[in-house]
């Protein structure tokens, strides 16, 4: 029983010193930016900081799900394996060492977390662009090469917390579904090196992936070069074969058939060739 | 890098500072034990090795105390490599000499600090050579795991724990190890990264000076690490061989509308050699031939393909190809 009173009175002072913390800090979190495609990193005004790893897992919980969190919950996801009340010390730990390294994001209120109102996260940008990519609702800006750094990078990786693994999971399959778009629409402009480079991206993230392969098959066909079609589609059935024992899909075959169809030797007919 | 001295073992756990000197980050090191034995043995070296003038040893004790962060090079010789600081005081030369150390991927696997070669084993090298791949921080977990992919997890890293002693060895901070994460240090000159940009700049149109020259062809007909055939690497290659390809494509089209013919020839040449059954640079060999006026070296050309996508493929070429010789033949 003291020991639920001692943590109240606890409480109390430190969200106060937190709230006018909060409001002297307010003006610099307009250029803090929170990476977390690819590794982790915050930095403000372009300099990163270093932040303990407690610390840092908390900011990247904040990141990832994007909404306000209940302190309770918050230390849940965090330390799951720890009782409530370790769980919630822990927590405060890791707030206070985050406000040492002075790079307070994190605005807390009494009983919920959130980020800074200006904090910006590479994620949300990276999502948006993605949705776009997908319903084709596209501006120019979006078609371009650094689209395809941008959807490169996978959410968090080597971060194993169940929080972290639902979201990154979600992230790969958008970012791949992007990456394949993203090609299409290259090739539909003309840029097939860039559509091929898209596609290869979306290879990279997962070698099996059939609508990948195909999106690249597809640029190579758009630019008229079939015998790296045929490469390509071959490389990737005999995969297909020796790993998993499976063929392409119809569709796939249906589009390789169709496409060396067209340009069947005609037994030099019609040009000058022969 | 640097450690700090101060590590406390007390509550615990260790406490190990390693600060960047460049821009003065602090980064906590949470592999606690290691460096409480290391920073044992720096407390402990002054008595255990005696003099200073016993080089050897201190040289051996100096290796074993930074295994996992190369911090300072451990004798005089290579103090000087501080990377771009001291490039951008010698604004008149190239980027390539403003480094000491070069990694050079493409054409083969070499590394040369002051223009000598450095011999690294295997593992070493397949691992320079994936953070240089992946220019950014690469995890741990994903090093391993596409380095070493039969193995189980302890003896990945194991492996890749002797990889990097090996390269600690060599004297000079090769890679710049976090917490979790590697990278090469920006010490390191790599001809892949340099070429990619130029490869993306001829592709985009949005050439240097210097980019649209002969010597461009020489740096985009090299093959990304010939004979390596780790899962990984083969897509990484083909990524490569697509992007030069294209980019002497454009090299080629580029030079042609300058009226540098023989060089957009050459060229485009180059790309056919990457790809003898490769439309877009049989395209490229013929559209320099017509810009110059030369119908009939571009219809042999044209007919060389021909007969080859026949005996390949038993395919024709595209319409559009046929077209443009039609027009440009009669």
């Amino acid at each position: 029983v003291p020991f639920i009173g001692c943590r109240d009175a606890s409480v109390a002072p430190r969200n106060a010193t937190t709230r006018t913390d909060v409001e002297r800090q307010a003006p610099e979190w307009s250029d803090i930016r929170i990476s977390v495609l690819g590794r982790f990193s915050l930095a403000r005004g372009g300099t990163s900081c270093s932040l303990p790893r407690g610390s840092e897992r908390l900011v990247g919980l904040l990141a990832v799900q994007r909404s306000n969190l209940r302190r309770a919950v918050a230390a849940g996801l965090l330390w799951p394996d720890s009782d409530e009340f370790r769980a919630s010390s822990s927590l405060r730990s890791a707030l206070t060492r985050l406000r040492g390294t002075g790079c307070t994001v994190v605005e807390s209120r009494s009983s919920a977390l959130s980020l800074g109102e200006n904090v910006e996260v590479d994620l949300t940008a990276a999502q948006g662009l993605a949705h776009r990519l997908i319903e084709g609702t596209l501006s120019d800006s979006d078609v371009s090469a650094d689209s395809i750094a941008t959807l490169s990078a996978d959410l968090l990786p080597g971060w194993y917390d169940d929080w972290v693994v639902l979201e990154a999971e979600d992230w790969h399959q958008l970012r791949l579904h992007a990456l394949e778009s993203l090609s299409t629409s290259f090739a539909r402009k003309g840029g097939f090196a860039h559509a091929i480079g898209a596609a290869m991206a979306a290879i990279k993230g997962d070698p099996w992936r059939e609508s990948a392969r195909q999106a690249l098959v597809r640029a190579h066909i758009g630019e008229n070069n079939l015998s790296e079609a045929i490469r390509e589609y071959e490389r990737y059935r005999r995969m297909l074969r020796q790993e998993l024992g499976l063929n392409p899909s119809l569709d796939f075959v249906r589009l390789m058939r169709s496409v060396t169809l067209t340009r069947r030797w005609n037994g030099g007919r019609d040009t000058l060739g022969a | 890098m640097r450690v700090e001295k101060g590590f406390a073992p007390y509550r615990g756990y260790v406490r190990v500072n390693a600060t960047d000197r460049r821009t003065g980050e602090r980064h906590p090191v949470e592999d606690g034990l290691q460096f409480f034995t290391t920073g044992l043995l720096a407390l402990l070296r002054p008595r255990l090795l005696g003099s200073p003038a016993d080089g050897r040893m201190k040289d051996l004790a100096h290796r074993r105390q930074t295994p996992r962060l190369p911090t300072e090079p451990h004798d005089g010789r290579a103090l000087s490599i501080d990377g771009r600081e001291s490039a951008s005081a010698a604004p008149g030369r190239s980027p390539r000499e403003r480094f000491k150390l070069h990694l050079q991927l493409l054409g083969g696997f070499r590394l040369t600090q002051d223009e000598v070669a450095i011999d690294l084993p295997r593992g070493s090298e397949r691992l320079l050579a994936f953070l240089a791949i992946h220019e950014d921080f690469s995890r741990r977990g994903t090093v391993v795991s596409a380095l070493w992919p039969g193995s189980d997890d302890r003896r990945r890293f194991a492996s890749l724990r002797s990889a990097l002693v090996r390269l600690h060895g060599v004297g000079c901070p090769l890679v710049d190890v976090r917490r979790q994460a590697l990278r090469l240090t920006e010490d390191v000159w790599v001809d892949l990264t340099e070429s990619r940009e130029l490869a993306h700049r001829l592709i985009d149109e949005q050439t240097r000076s210097t980019d649209v020259v002969a010597a461009s062809i020489a740096t985009l007909s090299l093959e990304l690490l010939p004979g390596w055939s780790d899962d990984w690497m083969t897509i990484e290659a083909e990524d490569w061989r697509q992007l030069r390809l294209h980019a002497l494509e454009s090299l080629s089209t580029l030079f042609t509308r300058k009226g540098r013919i023989p060089d957009a020839l050459a060229a485009a040449l180059a790309a056919v050699r990457g790809d003898s059954l490769r439309e877009t640079a049989r395209l490229a060999v013929v559209r320099a031939h017509l810009a110059e006026n030369n119908r009939s070296e571009a219809l042999r050309e044209f007919q060389r393909f021909r007969r080859l996508l026949y005996e390949e493929l038993r395919l024709e070429p595209s319409a559009s190809f046929v077209k443009l010789i039609d027009g440009g033949a009669s």
